[in-house]
């Protein structure tokens, strides 16, 4: 009888190993389960990690109290923090101040030149969406140095800003600093967002909808009040979610322009509890930023719902027709022009005007100098507190240029191309339980704000783990970290391409006994590769000029330049900050122009060969 | 009498010109169709008379009133056209309760609550939906929808309802069902309807007068039997039927003005007079030849080719040298390819047009 147990054990264990043959034969599967893996260790385990850091003792506790022991379960740190008006109520507060308020810049000023250039007939598009698309190729924190640079003032103890400089005015100092100029300039920043995706939400809009209540009377305003805006609602709800995990993770701009006045947020306390040694503090604000996250993003499916969410039945959708401004229509297109004209090309001519200054604040033609671009220190150089030679003399700089490149671009294609196999798994498990649960875990980033992603991964990579070195002070953690933190974009973009790619040019190359690797790499690649690219330009756009992300992360042989910028503007040499961001703009500028060229011939070959 | 006048109503897109010159009447109750391929141009007829798309010239008058006029300049807006218009695709609101929907050309124009309450409920249970005011649009089928898209504009009593392709995103079996429900809703309420379709059988079933439409002009405007029996143009005989027309060329003989040759060697004669040697088309559908066996007075003989089986019927394709015929017959018949077939053209079934013109000669 025992022989028959035995035989019914062995049988069983052939058919689960046949069974995983068969399973893992499907390349969807295996891949799958490749990218589970993979993705759990990047985006899950961290949180783990960072969970259990906060609940318990650390070496550095056992020194501050008595009898307790390093790796003891504790609920000292939360109680420690959650209790104390200054170190954590008061940031909170804040942190929520501005996150509701940037918000709502973003949204009024997004949806209303969405509208205007999507559903009008207002002239001059092109160019209002270019501008609108600036700020977005700027580092976050470029327009709070211009901030600063416009309004700071012999009042506050501070050299003259352009406005006193001009016309004698002094800013208050609840202008120059505090939660309005941060209000202010993170909206400014973030808005391309709102309006990419609402404007593209607006264009998705079946004019008959509204035609529909044209015909039942309703006027021109009604009509955007009732049926428009309602239905792109989603669109910038989703947009304002997107703000406001940025904003709460955004370092930069709250600690140029709110320390000053001592207005602190949960990010900048992050920053000074990781450099005080107070890391499983740092690491509870880190995750109450996640939690808030969280909750944004549950209210905002709270609010949408299901029910009311519906594609409309195709037909003569396409049919568009543009609301008629009438009289208003050039008004309108010139005042827009005129924003973003003030609001955005005005402080970044600044900047690059003032990195030509050798006093800083003196607007004077002949204060200028090419010291903070070409100028070498010679010794003896009272003006030159620090002796840092101008940008193209600086060894920091080629360093960090360096850096910049290396990190960005083996981030952004190890993230796109892990995006391209992930849209794959993705779409070809449409409905499976696998494809669904990689599909969300991809999107888990977007809640964990930046400078959180930076405390999770030293909290992880930072010692080393089983097979894992300690990675601290190293660029593959930089580059793990945009991996991780950009995964939301790139695989958005690669199920996205994958669903434009009909499942049955596979499967003829299947039929015709082509294995996997080579369906993948001559039938699928070729046709998706655009989104490849689209993801990977995206992606290295972000990082060059990311500084949340890695502020906790380098040292000073892994700087980058828009950390190396924000150092220098932290040391007081503003002008040679100023110039290294002019650099950087420039280059954002001309990569973006040589994707587009790119971009026009790749497409160009692409028809003469008769392909689109 | 007359609703809707319009008099030389042009529009054109860029170069491609979509309404030419388009004169036409449509009587207070009737069931009107425009019927046409597409881009024929009868939407934007629709559009025009709505209001959403402006013509280019002519004019348009509800009752007495001018609506549009180009030499008058004056342009009724369409929101105070007070007209109802149901889209091909619904365009119901995603983000409204089918109560919502229904009751927003009543809130627009200020009704007060109560009598919102009443007119949509009323308007509801007319199209038997009011168990499901309180769905989301999203949560509807198909035919639900449009139900819901026809009540939306019924609620506010419009003066006539626009309607364009409303059946052609349903399915088969359904779109007979909304048919039948469309008519009841005309014979109920006696409001005027304009509609627009390609569907022949959709137009026929449910208008009283049907403008046949292509390249932007109107072909025939008809009672449907007379567009079916007596097409005015070879493009009306070649696009209305199913299956098509068979159009035979032929000349009328040298001399003998009555007798006309067709191609495939056999003559016709007519009871009237053509003119000398005029290139003609004869039109005959297929179910009004008669078909026998056997050989007999007045029939011309023909080889079965082949024989397709549409289930209520039966059709022969019929060959005679190079000319060939489609011919039904009842499902019975029983042949084999290569059987002779004896063909009857009764004259008084035939429609003769001028080859050059296209028009029909009467």
């Amino acid at each position: 009888m025992g022989e028959t147990k035995l035989e019914k054990y062995y049988i069983l264990i052939i058919k689960l190993i046949r069974l995983l043959r068969i399973k893992l034969s499907q390349p969807r599967i295996l891949l799958g389960i490749i990218l589970l893996f993979l993705l759990t260790y990047l985006i899950i385990v961290p949180i783990i990690s960072l969970i259990y850091d906060t609940g318990t003792f650390k070496l550095i506790d056992t020194l501050r109290l008595d009898g307790v022991k390093e790796g003891g379960f504790t609920f000292y740190h939360w109680k420690r923090v959650l209790s104390n008006y200054s170190i954590f109520i008061h940031p909170f507060l804040n942190t929520l101040l501005i996150g509701i308020g940037t918000a709502i810049v973003i949204a009024v000023i997004g949806t209303l030149i969405a509208w205007l250039v999507s559903r009008t007939d207002i002239p001059m598009k092109g160019l209002i969406t270019v501008l609108a698309m600036v700020p977005y190729m700027l580092p976050s924190y470029a327009l709070a140095l211009s901030w600063i640079e416009i309004f700071q003032n012999t009042g506050i103890n501070m050299p003259p800003g352009f406005l006193e400089y001009t016309t004698g005015l002094q800013a208050q100092p609840w202008i120059v600093f505090g939660p309005l100029p941060i209000i202010i300039v993170l909206g400014l920043h973030y808005f391309p967002f709102a309006f990419l995706l609402v404007s593209s939400a607006l264009r998705n809009i079946n004019s008959e909808l509204e035609e529909t209540g044209e015909v039942l009377g309703a006027g021109r305003f009604t009509i955007f009040r009732t049926i428009t805006l309602p239905i792109v609602t989603p669109a910038l709800l989703s947009a304002l979610i997107l703000g406001f995990s940025l904003v709460l993770g955004s370092y930069g701009t709250p600690t140029l322009l709110g320390l000053p006045s001592r207005f602190t947020v949960l990010s900048v306390q992050i920053r000074s509890l990781m450099t005080m040694n107070m890391s499983s503090e740092a690491y509870i604000f880190a995750l109450v930023l996640i939690a808030l996250c969280t909750l944004a993003v549950y209210l905002n499916n709270r609010a949408i719902g299901i029910r009311k969410s519906f594609e409309t039945i195709g037909g003569k959708g396409s049919r568009k027709r543009l609301t008629s401004l009438g009289k208003v229509r050039i008004p309108a297109s010139a005042l827009v022009i005129a924003f973003l004209t003030v609001a955005v090309l005005f402080p970044l001519g600044l900047l690059v005007w003032s990195s030509f200054m050798l006093n800083e604040g003196n607007y004077n033609i002949g204060n200028f100098s090419l010291q903070y671009w070409t100028g070498t220190v010679k010794a003896g150089d009272i003006e030159f507190i620090t002796g840092d030679p101008g940008v193209f003399r600086n060894p920091r700089f080629f360093l960090s240029l360096k850096n910049t490149f290396v990190i960005s671009g083996l981030g952004a294609v190890i993230c796109a191309f892990i995006g391209m196999l992930l849209g794959y798994v993705v779409v070809q498990g449409r409905g499976k339980r696998l494809s669904a649960f990689i599909e969300r875990i991809s999107f888990v980033p977007i809640m964990i704000p930046s400078i959180t992603f930076g405390a999770i991964y030293i909290s992880l990579f930072g010692v080393s783990r089983g097979l894992m070195p300690a990675l601290y002070g190293t660029l593959a953690i930089m580059v793990l970290i945009v991996v991780a933190k950009q995964m939301p974009y790139s695989s958005r973009s690669g199920i996205s391409a994958m669903y434009q790619l009909s499942r049955e040019l596979e499967e003829a190359g299947e039929v015709l006994g082509a294995r996997w690797l080579k369906r993948f790499g001559q039938i699928i690649w070729p046709l998706t590769k655009g989104g490849f690219s689209t993801a990977f330009m995206l992606i290295f756009i972000t990082t060059t000029r990311e500084l949340s992300l890695f502020i906790l992360l380098v040292t000073s042989r892994t700087q980058v330049l828009s950390t190396l910028i924000f150092e220098y503007r932290e040391l007081g040499i503003c002008q040679l900050s100023y110039a290294l961001m002019t650099f950087l703009v420039l280059l954002t500028f001309i990569v973006i122009g040589i994707y587009r060229l790119y971009e026009r011939y790749s497409k160009k070959t692409l028809t003469e060969k008769g392909i689109i | 009498m007359a609703l809707i006048k319009i008099f030389s109503l042009s529009k054109a897109f860029g170069e491609a010109v979509a309404v030419d010159s388009v004169t036409m009447e449509i009587a207070e109750g009737s069931f009107t169709s425009f019927l046409g391929p597409s881009g024929c141009g009868k939407t934007t007829m629709l559009r025009m008379i709505a209001g959403l798309e402006e013509p280019d010239s002519g004019e348009i008058l509800m009752g007495d009133k001018i609506i549009f006029s180009s030499s008058q300049s004056i342009s009724t807006s369409a929101k105070k056209r007070k007209m109802g218009l149901v889209f091909q695709s619904y365009a119901l609101w995603p983000h409204m309760t089918v109560f919502e929907n229904v009751a927003y050309g009543l809130k627009v124009r200020k009704v007060p609550r109560q009598g919102i309450e009443e007119k949509v409920v009323s308007t509801l249970s007319m199209m038997k939906m009011e168990e499901l005011k309180d769905r989301y649009p999203s949560e509807l089928s198909g035919g639900q929808q449009q139900r819901v898209a026809i009540s939306r504009m019924l609620a506010v009593d419009p003066g006539i309802l626009l309607m364009d392709e409303p059946l052609s995103n349903l399915d088969a079996k359904l779109r007979l069902e909304m048919r039948a429900e469309l008519k009841r809703l005309h014979r109920d309420t006696g409001i005027t309807i304009i509609y627009v379709t390609h569907d022949q059988v959709e137009a026929f079933s449910l208008s009283d007068h049907v403008a046949v439409m292509d390249k932007g002009r109107i072909q025939q405007y008809d009672c449907p039997e007379r567009i079916y029996d007596r097409p005015e143009n070879l493009f009306v005989a070649g696009f209305i039927g199913t299956p098509f027309v068979n159009l035979m060329p032929g000349k009328v003989a040298p001399g003998e003005n009555q007798r006309i040759q067709m191609e495939g060697n056999f003559d016709l004669t007519f009871p009237k007079d053509f003119k000398d040697s005029q290139d003609v088309v004869v039109a005959v559908r297929p179910e009004d030849l008669t078909i026998d066996q056997k050989e007999k007075k007045d029939t011309v003989e023909y080889t079965i080719d082949d024989c397709f089986n549409a289930g209520s019927a039966l059709f022969l394709n019929l060959i005679r040298g190079n000319s060939a015929l489609l011919a039904s017959v009842d499902r019975n018949f029983t042949s084999q390819r290569g059987d002779a077939a004896y063909i009857k053209f009764k004259p008084a079934s035939c429609n003769v047009y001028d080859r050059e013109s296209g028009n029909i000669i009467s």
